[in-house]
């Protein structure tokens, strides 16, 4: 169910877009019409796409608490409240998607959490409520959502035992093709339910004759199948029922029913010898399935009718035997689950870093309980009880972490303050010497001046420092020239002199304009610098009063955030104990439930035996 | 033999699927469970924000996201991310991860702090192109780190054109 909610929240994300059935989608299809505008919102979707759904949460409520992920509120909002359904915080959820609703959200948002609220009330078996959160969509839901939909609108009505309706819901199937199977094998359960047992029968042979290739398409089909030979078997249409049986793989999650419904279909027209065939290899199989315990007394029943009194006597004696056999072996189980051994074992190897949901049965450990445990995991009480005790296990992990990395903030946040403390008079000192003003000073001297060339139009004041030595130079020359006695040589020197300034000056003229324009751009450059070292410098002397109470802030934040991890690892462990006794307390009701079925299945062979014996004392009388 | 008794056991048994999920069988473990986990996610969203505000304050903080768009030309296996020549990042995705950048998924793949200034920040991509070949692509991107938080986005794409992917950095505001 998480998988396939997870699976509906990526639908409801895509916008509508087509998708594939598969987990894995077509490239290229599911992004369409859907952009990520917020990377801290596409983060919150990396952890949700891998159902890491309590970090997606946290990154979810800590990014809309900085102020981010809000160009994706509406969806979000949707997101977060489905996010929480996957957790298993149905109530958090509930709330979101009543908020939405209550918000005044579109249409399409306000239909899309009515069908979540539908979704929650179904899984938490409230079916009135519902009928009446999925009765108030009004239109259509974006893409496959709508199949979804239609779906859970059947089970509902099923869930009502309103057969006809529900079949009615599911007719003429015109959504998706990969919810075609379901769809079609749910209205055949409603027909049969509904007693059109001819129109059900002829839907759920549709069902299970049809449909893809994959493993969830040939599980169905299984399905179909067996609900078709029971059914077939019920009302006594039994070539149909054993050919519905013989189509139900060999190997699967109902190779057993069908093994031992086509024995029934056999023996009820008479072929004893046939109906013992499915029966013998269910003998192969696990004697904690109710359909390999029930052959066990069918077989001798097979044999009873084709006469074999002896033989069917050793059987309901070997029964007999077996049930004992696997009583006490339940009996050890039941006590080793009562002193913990059990899930000691069972949770030896597992990682309390992993989510509830995420469990591998492959890591099961090899013990005598194996088996039982398979079959505890398959049940629905053991499955949640297990998942809530492994979320508290990741909680009670996730809290310790904190605590852990709590304190690494107080001995970072006291070093900070040391080194504060030590650099404080260095940079005092260097805020005296005001370098920043300085440099101002000189700028505002070099802007007077630039003003000055400008209005002189002065090319010299733009000499390079190698131009303006030439220039200084030849003035010195000139000056020299003048101290000079007058005559040929004198002039001579002097009009050299007055056209090495000559060309000088005119190259000068020449590019002043490029050397004003170069002279405002690096004057620019100083500019910015100086506008970012006052910048720098204001934070610096907020930050010289700042700091000690931003400091201060922090530690306070630290320090009431300790005791609150605190009293949350006392809760979690309070729960740890009360989850596990609960847990304890399924897996050994449950075993005491297979007990009993065998205690009754044993007192059936005994009464049975008894009566192979009173016969076989007819058939031989006392000499 | 009870024969018919079973079959209709069975028969339900078979026909279960549409059957509304049960409630819970101890209300009272549930609620507390449901009250704890409540305030643990809120606590984790406190210290999550306590933490980011205390080693990553907004004004140093850098933050290097991964993107994929479509990925018919690439298949990710690691990223490698480097800033002014020191790795800080080398990161080896699973199928899952992969999985979850093409469905939409943004990885953040490192947070820190920079100084104000220029910086030179270098990726380097490791995967599968087309026909299954080892394929390795570096990009480099120049930031101007002002003071304030800055997100630099690398994003692969396809390049129809070329029949071949396209690794982009963004710097988002």
């Amino acid at each position: 169910m998480r998988r396939l909610l997870a699976f509906a929240i990526a639908l409801l994300l895509s916008g509508g877009a087509a998708l594939a059935a598969a987990d894995k989608p077509k490239p290229g299809v599911l992004r369409e019409g859907r952009q990520i505008r917020d990377l801290h919102y596409g983060d919150v979707l990396f952890h949700f796409y891998q159902d890491d759904f309590f970090n997606a949460i946290v990154g979810f409520t800590a990014a809309r608490q900085m102020g981010r992920a809000e160009p994706h509120a509406a969806d979000g909002e949707l997101l977060l409240g489905g996010m929480l359904l996957s957790y298993g915080q149905h109530q958090q959820a509930s709330q979101i998607f009543q908020a939405l609703l209550d918000s005044g959200a579109k249409q399409e948002i306000r239909d899309r959490a009515w069908f979540f609220l539908s979704r929650v009330s179904f899984d938490r078996g409230s079916v009135d409520r519902a009928q009446d959160s999925i009765g108030r969509i009004t239109g259509k839901l974006p893409g496959r959502l709508e199949d979804e939909r239609r779906l859970l609108e059947a089970q509902v009505l099923m869930g009502q035992q309103r057969y006809a309706e529900a079949a009615a819901q599911l007719a003429d199937w015109k959504g998706g093709e990969d919810w075609a199977g379901y769809a079609r094998f749910n209205e055949g359960v409603a027909l049969v339910r509904a007693e059109r047992i001819d129109e059900g029968l002829k839907v759920l042979e549709i069902a299970g004759t049809t449909g893809g290739s994959s493993e969830e398409d040939r599980a169905i089909r299984d399905r179909a199948n067996l609900a078709l030979g029971f059914a077939a078997v019920q009302t006594e249409r039994h070539e149909a029922a054993r050919t519905a049986f013989r189509r139900v793989r060999l190997e699967g999650p109902w190779s057993n029913q069908a093994l031992l419904g086509l024995g029934w279909a056999e023996s009820a027209m008479g072929h004893y010898r046939e109906a013992l065939v499915p029966w013998m290899e269910l003998q192969q199989r696990d004697l904690l399935d109710p359909s390999v315990q029930e052959s066990m007394l069918a077989i001798p029943y097979a044999m009873m009718g084709l006469k074999a009194y002896g033989q069917a006597a050793q059987r309901y004696e070997k029964a007999i035997a077996s049930f004992d056999v696997e009583s006490r072996n339940l009996d050890r189980s039941i006590q080793r689950i009562h002193s913990g051994a059990m899930l000691d074992e069972l949770f030896a190897d597992d990682n309390p870093n992993s989510l509830g949901g995420n469990w591998q049965i492959d890591r099961l450990p090899a013990t005598e309980e194996t088996r039982y445990l398979v079959r505890l995991m398959s049940t629905r009480g053991f499955q949640e009880g297990l998942k809530n005790y492994r979320d508290l296990r990741f909680v009670h992990a996730n809290l310790q972490r904190w605590s852990r990395d709590l304190g690494t903030f107080s001995d970072m946040l006291a070093t900070r303050k040391m080194r504060y403390e030590e650099h404080l008079p260095a940079v005092r000192q260097a805020m005296e010497r005001n370098a920043i003003d300085v440099a101002m000073e000189r700028r505002a001297a070099l802007v007077a001046r630039l003003s000055t060339v400008e209005q002189t139009r002065d090319p010299i004041s733009l000499a390079s420092a190698r131009e303006a030595a030439q220039w200084a130079q030849l003035q010195r020359v000139s000056q020299r020239i003048s101290q000079l006695a007058p005559g040929p040589q004198a002039d001579a020197l002097r009009d050299r002199a007055r056209v090495l300034q000559g060309v000088l000056r005119w190259n000068l003229s020449h590019d002043y304009a490029v050397r004003l324009w170069q002279t405002r751009t690096e004057l620019a450059r100083v500019d910015k610098a100086l506008a970012e070292a006052r910048t720098l410098r204001t934070s610096v002397v907020e930050a010289q009063s700042s700091e000690p109470s931003r400091l201060a802030g922090f530690g306070k934040r630290i320090d009431a955030q300790g005791p609150r991890v605190a009293a949350l690892l006392v809760r979690t462990d309070a729960l740890l104990a009360r989850q596990r006794q609960e847990l304890q307390q399924i897996a050994a009701d449950e075993l005491t439930l297979y007990k009993e079925r065998l205690a009754g299945y044993s007192s059936e062979a005994h009464f049975a035996l008894a009566q192979v014996y009173d016969r076989a004392a007819v058939k031989a009388p006392a000499p | 033999m009870n024969f018919p008794k079973s079959l209709s056991a069975l028969a339900l048994l078979c026909c279960s699927v549409a059957a509304p999920g049960a409630e819970a069988p101890s209300a009272g473990l549930d609620q507390d469970l449901q009250n704890l986990k409540k305030d643990v996610l809120d606590i984790n969203r406190d210290l999550f924000v306590l933490q980011e505000d205390l080693l990553f304050p907004a004004n140093t903080q850098v933050a290097v996201f991964v993107s994929m768009d479509v990925g018919l030309f690439f298949a990710l296996d690691s990223v490698k991310l480097s800033i002014d020549g020191v790795e800080l990042a080398h990161y080896l995705y699973t199928e899952r991860e992969a999985e979850a950048l093409l469905k939409g998924g943004v990885q953040r793949l490192y947070v820190g702090n920079l100084k104000v200034g220029k910086h030179e920040l270098v990726a380097v991509f490791n995967g599968k192109g087309t026909h299954e070949r080892d394929y390795r692509r570096g990009t480099t991107l120049e930031i101007d780190k002002g003071i304030g938080a800055q997100f630099v986005e690398l994003k692969i794409s396809d390049l129809q054109r070329k029949q071949q992917p396209e690794f982009v950095t963004r710097i988002w505001e």
